[in-house]
C-alpha cells in the first residue's frame, strides 16, 4: 500500500529546494551590492579620518600658538 | 491506532513543510522586492556623497604634498600629522584606483607624490653612492635639477626650501667629489703629491697648468671612468677644488 502523503511531501520538498536556490541567488546579489557599497564607504571613512586629523592638528596648532578664540 | 498516529504525523509533516516553503518564499520576495532596491538606492546616495566630497580628497592630497615637502620638517606634532595624512594618502592611493569613477581624477592628482618620492630616495641613494662611484654624481645632480624644476612648476610655495636644499646638496657633492679626486690623485699619481706643485706654482698659472696634468692623470690611471664620462666635467670640478684650495692656502 502506497502512502498518499509521500507524493505531497516530495512535491513540497521540491518546491522548497527551488525556493532555496532562488533565495541563494538573491542573497548573493545582495552581497555583491553590499561589497560595492563597502568599498565606497571605506573611502568616505578615510576622508573623515583625514578631516578629523586636520581638525586635531589645527586645534593643537592654534592652542600652542595662542591664536585660538572662543566660538562665536 | 498506529495508522491514525501515522496519518497525523504525516499531516503534521506536510504542514511544517508548507510552513517552511512559505517562509522561504516570503524571504525571497522580501529580499528581491524590498531590500535590494533600497540597497541600490543607498549605493547611489553613497556615490553622490563621494562625488561631492571629491574636492576634499584633492585638497588633502595637495596639502599633504606641501606638508611633506616643506612644512613637515620643523614641528614634531605637525610632522606626526603629516605622517598620518601621508599614511592615509598611501592607503587612498591604493584604494582609489579600484573605483572606476574617481580614477580619472585620481590618476592626475596622484602624480605629484609619486614623482616627489623618488627625489628623496634619489638624494639619499646618491649620497650613499658617492663613496663608490664618482662620475655618476653630475648625472644625479642633473636629475635633481630637473626634479627641482618640476617641483617648482607644480608647487610654487616651496621654491626657496627646495632651492636651498638642492644648492646645499650640490655643494656637499662637489666637496665630496673634490675629496675623492684628491684621494685618488694623491694615491694614483706616481710622482710627488700635487699639492706642493700647486704651492710652488703661482695661483692663476697653476689653474691653467694643472688641468692638462689632471687630464693626463685621469687618462693614465682610470680609463674606465674616462670612457664612462667626458673628462671635462672632472677637470671642471678639480679646478674649482684647486681654486678653493689655493684660496684656503
Amino acid at each position: 500500500m502506497e502512502n498518499p502523503y509521500e507524493q505531497v511531501h516530495q512535491s513540497i520538498l521540491s518546491r522548497i529546494i527551488n525556493n532555496v536556490e532562488r533565495l541563494n541567488e538573491s542573497v548573493s546579489t545582495l552581497n555583491q551590492e553590499l561589497q560595492h557599497i563597502n568599498a565606497r564607504n571605506v573611502n568616505l571613512e578615510l576622508m573623515g579620518q583625514m578631516c578629523e586629523n586636520y581638525h586635531k592638528s589645527a586645534q593643537f596648532n592654534m592652542k600652542t600658538t595662542g591664536h585660538q578664540r572662543e566660538p562665536l | 491506532m498506529a495508522e491514525e498516529s501515522l496519518e497525523r504525523l504525516d499531516q503534521e509533516i506536510t504542514l511544517h513543510l508548507q510552513q517552511i516553503d512559505s517562509n522561504l518564499s516570503y524571504c525571497f520576495s522580501k529580499i528581491t522586492q524590498d531590500i535590494i532596491p533600497h540597497v541600490t538606492k543607498y549605493g547611489a546616495v553613497c556615490d553622490e556623497v563621494m562625488d561631492s566630497c571629491n574636492w576634499l580628497k584633492v585638497m588633502f592630497q595637495q596639502a599633504g604634498n606641501l606638508q611633506i615637502d616643506s612644512v613637515a620638517r620643523p614641528g614634531s606634532p605637525e610632522d606626526q600629522q603629516a605622517l598620518e595624512s601621508h599614511v592615509s594618502e598611501g592607503s587612498l592611493q591604493t584604494l582609489f584606483p579600484g573605483k572606476p569613477r574617481v580614477s580619472a581624477d585620481s590618476s592626475s592628482v596622484m602624480a605629484p607624490p609619486v614623482l616627489q618620492k623618488p627625489t628623496l630616495s634619489a638624494d639619499t641613494g646618491d649620497i650613499t653612492t658617492t663613496t663608490g662611484q664618482v662620475l655618476q654624481l653630475p648625472d644625479s645632480s642633473d636629475e635633481e635639477r630637473a626634479d627641482d624644476e618640476h617641483t617648482n612648476d607644480t608647487v610654487k610655495s616651496s621654491i626657496g626650501d627646495d632651492a636651498d636644499g638642492s644648492t646645499m646638496q650640490r655643494q656637499r657633492r662637489k666637496r665630496k667629489m673634490s675629496l675623492l679626486l684628491q684621494q685618488q690623485f694623491g694615491s694614483s699619481s706616481s710622482s710627488a703629491v700635487p699639492s706642493p706643485a700647486q704651492l710652488t706654482a703661482p695661483p692663476p698659472d697653476s689653474n691653467l697648468d694643472s688641468s692638462p696634468l689632471r687630464k693626463t692623470d685621469v687618462g693614465q690611471s682610470e680609463s674606465t671612468k674616462k670612457l664612462a664620462a667626458p673628462p671635462g666635467t672632472v677637470i671642471h670640478f678639480s679646478t674649482r677644488q684647486m681654486t678653493q684650495d689655493s684660496l684656503d692656502e
